[in-house]
């Protein structure tokens, strides 16, 4: 017994000595790591297999006005417009969402069906909500395994049913309760950039009209959640803005169909 | 002289001096097989080599010594190997799919994880040559604990 308490003391001190041997090199320095390399790399990794499903639209008429309304929420909200990859896809679908890397996609079709630009950066505020009060992260991760595991298994990073459902994933994960937050810090970035927050309600009941297309067909009740809106107060401050002009408007709309 | 038989009464008897058959010596060797073998197809999963050791002394439990005394050995070595690897696969994880940030101090564990899987796999490797010779390798620590733990 008194050998092999001598022998495992041994091995412990070998095995430990080595661990506290490396232990007091900076690996990360060395290698020239960063914490969140890891997360980095396999969000990059998802969203490129999520790209590649994606129509993407470069036109100046549908891109311009779009960066417009975006940078000039994120400027009246302290947002820095690094931080959010706007893209648009060409898709029949009434829906926007927040995905990987902070990629803020929004569908023509839901452009389309917008009455106003309040409406539509109604929709960008309530996704871009969705990033800043961090309801991403967790659904990021379960896209990230699932994604993984069905290429992995299907040998097929690139198909579009592997993305779709990654992205609805994001979607049902997150949860009603981070909808209203969601929903009420959305009318607050309205209400900073001089828009009527109450958009953000007409907004919720618009989709409620459009039924099983709605955008917001994984989102409960959207009735109640207006509602909930309605009962927000907000400071008055001044008059709304118009940010894109008229004819922008209809140049953007009449590029979405 | 035929090997493998002039100890069968004694109780006392040392590892080192068993004469083994041929067949003796196939089948302790494959035990440290089993277990390489093991390693390249169950990697990731370190559970798969710890399975397939305990399986092959399941198999060997009423072999003779000296394969019981290898098998056991094999599969001794094998547990905090199964500990080791076990921590080190689910930090993996973590950090793969649950946003842990990576560290020096994975990279320090991930390294010496790695230096002492590579010093029991050239000890696997010298184990399955010796037994297939008839020698017996005895390993630091496994070997003195196989001895007490495996009685003729």
């Amino acid at each position: 017994m008194k050998k092999i308490l001598k022998e495992f003391l041994i091995s412990a001190l070998l095995f430990f000595g080595t661990l506290y041997v490396t232990l007091q090199v900076d690996w990360m320095k060395a290698l020239h790591l960063y914490p969140t390399i890891v997360g980095d790399k396999l969000s990059e990794w998802v969203w490129k297999i999520s790209e590649m499903s994606l129509r993407k639209v470069n036109d100046h008429d549908v891109c311009a006005p779009i960066d417009s309304l975006v940078s000039e929420m994120c400027k009246a909200n302290g947002i820095s417009t690094a931080d959010i990859h706007v893209v648009i896809t060409r898709d029949d679908e009434v829906n926007a969402y927040a995905t990987v890397g902070n990629h803020l996609i929004i569908n023509t079709a839901l452009i389309e069906k917008m009455k106003n630009e309040s409406q539509l950066c109604a929709v960008i505020a309530h996704e871009m909500a969705h990033f800043r009060l961090g309801h991403i992260q967790s659904a990021v991760r379960q896209q990230t395994i699932i994604t993984v595991f069905l290429a992995l298994i299907t040998g097929n990073g690139n198909s579009n049913m592997l993305a779709n459902l990654t992205n609805k994933i994001i979607s049902n994960s997150i949860t009603r309760a981070k909808e209203d937050e969601a929903d009420e810090q959305g009318a607050r970035y309205l209400h900073a950039m001089h828009l009527d927050p109450m958009e953000m309600a007409n907004t919720l009941e618009t989709f409620e009209s459009y039924g099983v297309l709605s955008y917001f067909m994984d989102h409960s009740d959207s009735k109640k959640r207006a509602e909930h809106i309605r009962k927000m107060h907000f400071k008055k401050n001044g008059p709304y803005q118009q940010i894109l002009s008229e004819e922008a408007w209809v140049r953007l709309k009449k590029a979405c169909l | 002289m035929e090997s493998g038989e002039i100890y069968i009464n004694e109780s006392s008897v040392r590892i080192e001096d068993v004469v083994p058959h041929e067949d003796e010596k196939e089948r302790a060797s494959g035990c440290y097989i089993m277990s390489l073998v093991a390693v390249m197809i169950g990697l990731p999963m370190p559970i798969i080599n710890l399975l397939a050791t305990g399986i092959f002394y399941l198999m060997s439990r009423k072999g003779t010594f000296f394969v019981r005394w290898n098998s056991i050995q094999a599969l001794v070595s094998q547990v905090p190997l199964f500990i080791m690897n076990n921590i080190l696969f689910w930090w993996t994880i973590r950090i793969l799919f649950c946003y842990i940030d990576l560290s020096s101090a994975y990279i320090a564990y991930f390294i010496t994880v790695n230096l002492y899987n590579i010093y029991d796999f050239i000890e696997t490797v010298r184990s399955a040559v010796n037994t297939r010779k008839g020698k017996v390798h005895k390993w630091h620590l496994y070997g003195t604990i196989t001895d007490k733990i495996c009685k003729r």
